[in-house]
């Protein structure tokens, strides 16, 4: 058979695989589905930003509401304003009525990919309050039904569901011919094993390719769930590409499977195994090799020594030491005084700073271990197709475990620039209190409001690209690789 | 029983069964004795941070009631024994409140925010196996039942012989019923007495209110309910397939329907057709009600009624002290205003939970899923139960602590200062789980519902079985 024959035979495959009822059948509800999880991830989209005007609300609120009260604090009157009833005071404004975020903003491919994103917030209301030891725990409370059902969504569809449309549309090739006896009469015409094979599973390729990546362009267009494309679209691309090869690669599994010469049922079964090998029990094994190389530091100790040093600081006279001390780092000598030890909202800042210090070790490990699983999880997932485009998909998304270990870092940078914004306007007014008017029941010490820092939130498309293009290589070669192997065994026909 | 016995025989000789049985006991021992492994130390910790919790609390110096109901104390969920083999929604639910003054704080530190990203693939727990795998054997083993016989022409012969189908059917799935009984029942009775034990021996936690045996059991039985399940679906794919390829590609493709899709499209479903509010909104809209209640000027009005309330025009002349009384009725207003907000929230979580139950009808693995945390004591009522009973505590010491300021007026500008006593009369965090009753009535609709798939299957074999054509 000449090389010039090989597209006609395509052609002729093409011709079939499309007549066959099967093959709509499959393709409609691949399309459907994909449709339907585009939709579920507009909404989810919609409600994070939703998330995310509200913080912007609240912020603004925060700010509006307390130059009203500068406003109105600013005229004698006979009431008692407590420092935790006045925002016109730099400690009581930054410890009580400012509401300040940390947000993560979606992607542009948001859609993509729920991700973590049911368990990890991407908003943070960052306080100045003890109540929790950790910066992570900003909770959105659900259904545990759901989340351990796990979302609809277009990685659900692309990841778990296009395999199995693939093995349904080419699983049963060339096996159930060999089941059947038709091969023999194949294998009786003038062409070799490799062509008749190459042609009925290109024609399988070209027909789930195109239907995945139709398919989900359609299902984004129709969701209009895509953000603002700008600078995106080289992500996309790669994506698209991994995701070609995604496809690919299992259309070679087909191949494998079928010149193994275990007839249909073997094929099938085999198929199926490993695709639940591939999607569900590796992933299973690569995370718990996560937890095993990076472990989990104990959430219990880290609560034990925060105890451990509340109690210490309320013990005896340690408050009025610790507050001495950490203002001898803040104050030049000659401003120092005794009594300022006393000053409550300079015993707060010196606590929360002795606190940091009894933590500083636990807070370090803790964000540790989450650089150190996502690092390892980055590594890992490229040993399984599944999870290497699970996670392209998701950090496209931005919905990924490391841009929120990245998150978390930031949130605690941003808690910390707040801190260093407020720490010199509370001490100064500790050290020389700004004149109040007289009868004025507030403080009036702080107006600069629309001067606190925001938060900035990192930009997540390079770690997107990285991770798509890595996606797309160990894709391509794992399909490359498939598909040698397949060809090697269709060299003869069997016996 | 004989012919039952022959057919377990073959079953047993089958290379296929003993693949099958190998990984599951594999993959079920893996997951139970890690998640065995996890509980003990939970336990232990839980146990050490509790004892130091206490002490910290019984020792604190000499202080105003309020500093120390601001001191607190965190309160840690004990785990249900059966969270071994299935957690439920533990992971997705905290673990640990820190109860203090003012606040209703969250149950924090949800294990799956610490677990990596690859741990939700799937087969995290036992639980998970069941749900997943478990189907997946019982297709292996019964998909052939028929279809591979009707193939060699082995079926036309044994009708010949005069077996009615019937009787051939309820033999086979007997026999593969046992077989399953032998790789499902005996691992997870083992991992579940492994657990029952052991944690009863090490004393770790205390177990009494759980009824682990009673629970274990009847888990056990709703896990075997599920894998019959299956098997009969296999088997009746088989009683009309032509092929066993057919018989296995139908197999499969309805264990993907009902196993790996219609799970997560009932997900979707239940959260468009039953919209809950989003937890941030619902605190968003405490913080609203709260802050005009926070302000100087409702703060004095305020205190001016409650002058006007005793009739005397200074804080000096009341019987009580007025600071302490504030602080009584401003936490009874936050009470309400929590009770209210989070009592309807938690309500309608609990109202898709049991939506989650009913759309059982769409998968036996949503069924099973809502089954097994029920019996199991990891379901969100349990975790609710938990949070309100660190609440009512939290609600206790801040009683506690406001009557003492309230009862014990102090003039002149000092500051009453209690000690030792007070904090001692403050009982230690206790949590009772919700009584076995209960949860059986909470598990009445998913163990309908699985029996609802049981009877529809067992229903349809009756024509199938009927029209067994060679």
């Amino acid at each position: 058979m000449s090389a010039a024959r090989f597209p006609r035979l395509l052609a002729a495959e093409l011709r079939l695989i499309l007549r066959e009822r099967l093959t709509w059948a499959i393709l409609v509800a691949l399309v459907a589905s994909l449709c339907f999880a585009a939709w579920t991830g507009a909404d989810r989209v919609a409600a994070a930003r939703t998330a995310l005007a509200a913080a912007v609300a609240d912020s603004e609120r925060a700010v509006r509401d307390a130059k009203a009260a500068h406003l109105r604090y600013g005229r004698p009157a006979a009431i008692k304003v407590n420092y935790w009833q006045d925002p016109t005071d730099a400690f009581g404004y930054r410890t009580y009525f400012m509401a300040a975020y940390a947000v993560k903003p979606p992607t542009p491919l948001a859609i993509l990919a729920a991700g973590q994103s049911d368990v990890q917030p991407a908003v943070t209301k960052v306080d100045f309050g003890f109540s929790t030891v950790f910066d992570d725990t900003a909770t959105e409370i659900g259904s545990a039904a759901a989340l351990r059902l796990g979302p609809f969504d277009l990685a659900f569809v692309l990841i778990v569901l296009v395999p199995l449309a693939i093995i349904a549309l080419a699983g049963t090739r060339l096996s159930s011919e060999h089941d059947s006896g038709i091969l023999r009469m194949i294998a009786a015409q003038p062409t070799g094993p490799r062509r008749v094979a190459g042609a009925k599973f290109a024609a399988a390729a070209l027909v789930a390719v195109t239907a995945t990546l139709g398919g989900t362009s359609l299902a984004l267009v129709l969701s209009g769930g895509l953000g603002d494309f700008a600078g995106w679209s080289w992500t996309a691309a790669l994506l698209a590409a991994a995701l070609a090869a995604y496809v690919v690669f299992w259309v070679a599994a087909c191949a494998l499977a079928a010149s193994l010469w275990r007839g249909a049922v073997g094929a099938l079964a085999g198929l199926v195994l490993a695709w639940a090998c591939l999607t569900v029990a590796l992933p299973t094994a690569l995370g718990l090799a996560v937890d095993v190389l990076s472990p989990i530091p104990s959430r219990i100790a880290a609560i034990d020594a925060s105890r451990q040093a509340q109690a210490r600081f309320y013990a005896g006279d340690e408050a009025r030491r610790v507050t001495a001390a950490w203002l001898s780092t803040k104050l030049p000598e000659d401003v120092r005084r005794p009594e300022l030890a006393d000053v409550p909202e300079l015993k707060r800042l010196a606590r929360d700073a002795h606190y940091d210090q009894a933590l500083a070790d636990h807070h370090r490990a803790a964000r540790a271990q989450a650089l150190a699983a996502s690092a390892w999880s980055r590594r890992l997932a490229l040993i399984s197709p599944a999870t290497a485009l699970t996670l392209a998909l998701e950090t496209a998304s931005g919905t990924d475990a490391g841009r929120h270990a990245v998150f978390l870092t930031e949130a605690v940078a941003y808690r910390r620039s707040l801190r260093a914004f407020f720490e010199p306007r509370i001490l100064a007014q500790a050290v020389t209190p700004a004149p109040v008017c007289a009868g004025c029941p507030a403080r009036l010490d702080f107006d600069a409001y629309d001067a606190v820092p925001a938060f900035a939130p990192a930009d997540a498309r390079a770690a997107a690209d990285r991770q798509a293009f890595l996606t797309l290589a160990c894709l391509g070669a794992a399909a490359l690789l498939l598909t040698a192997l397949a060809a090697r065994r269709l060299k003869q026909w069997p016996a | 029983m004989k012919r039952i016995g022959a057919e377990l025989a073959l079953f047993l000789h089958d290379v296929r069964l003993r693949w099958i049985g190998a990984v599951l006991v594999l993959l079920l021992a893996v997951a139970g004795l890690g998640a065995w492994r996890d509980a003990v130390r939970y336990g232990a910790e839980v146990d050490a941070v509790t004892a130091a919790e206490r002490a910290r609390w019984l020792g604190q110096d000499a202080k105003n009631p309020h500093s120390a109901d601001h001191f607190g104390i965190w309160v840690f969920k004990p785990s249900s024994p059966l969270a071994v083999l299935d957690p439920g929604s533990e992971p997705y639910t905290g673990r640990m409140v820190r109860v203090e003054a003012h606040v209703f704080n969250d149950a924090v530190y949800r294990a799956v925010q610490d677990a990596g990203p690859l741990a939700r693939a799937g087969l995290g727990s036992v639980a998970d196996i069941v749900g997943l795998v478990v189907p997946l054997a019982a297709i292996l083993l019964g998909f052939s039942a028929f279809a591979a016989d009707r193939e060699r022409g082995t079926l036309r012969l044994a009708l010949g012989n005069g077996i009615a189908p019937g009787r051939l059917f309820a033999d086979r799935f007997a026999a593969l019923t046992a077989a399953l009984v032998l790789v499902i029942g005996l691992p997870l009775l083992g991992i579940g007495t492994l657990v029952a034990l052991g944690r009863d021996a090490a004393g770790w936690q205390d177990t009494a209110g759980w009824q682990a045996w009673p629970r274990l059991l009847a888990w056990i039985a709703a896990q075997l309910a599920y894998a019959a399940l299956f098997l009969l679906v296999a088997m009746l794919v088989s009683l009309r397939a032509r092929t066993a390829r057919h018989a296995l590609a139908a197999a499969l493709a309805i264990w993907v329907g009902l196993c790996i899709v219609a799970p997560r499209l009932a997900t979707a479903a239940v959260e468009t057709l039953v919209p809950a509010v989003s937890y941030r909104e619902v605190r968003a809209r405490i913080d609203a009600e709260m802050r005009p209640h926070r302000t100087a000027e409702a703060n004095d009005d305020r205190s001016r009624e409650i002058l006007a309330r005793y009739g005397v025009s200074q804080p000096q002349e009341l019987p009580i002290d007025l600071r302490g009384l504030m602080m009584v009725e401003n936490d009874d207003h936050h009470f309400a205003l929590y009770d209210r907000e989070f009592g309807a929230f938690f309500d309608g979580i609990a109202g898709r939970e049991r939506v989650f139950a009913w759309a059982g009808l769409l998968s036996p693995r949503i069924a099973l899923q809502a089954l097994s945390q029920t019996l199991a004591g990891t379901d969100f009522a349990e975790h609710a139960h938990f949070v309100w009973t660190a609440e009512a505590y939290r609600r206790s010491i801040s009683e506690r602590m406001n009557t003492e300021i309230r009862d014990r007026p102090q003039h002149g500008g000092t500051t009453l200062v209690a000690g030792p006593e007070l904090w001692g009369e403050i009982p230690p965090f206790a949590h009772t789980p919700l009584p076995l009753t209960r949860a059986l009535a909470d598990a009445a609709v998913p163990a309908l519902v699985l029996a609802l798939w049981l009877a529809g299957l067992v229903g349809l074999c009756v024509p199938l079985v009927r029209r067994l054509k060679p």
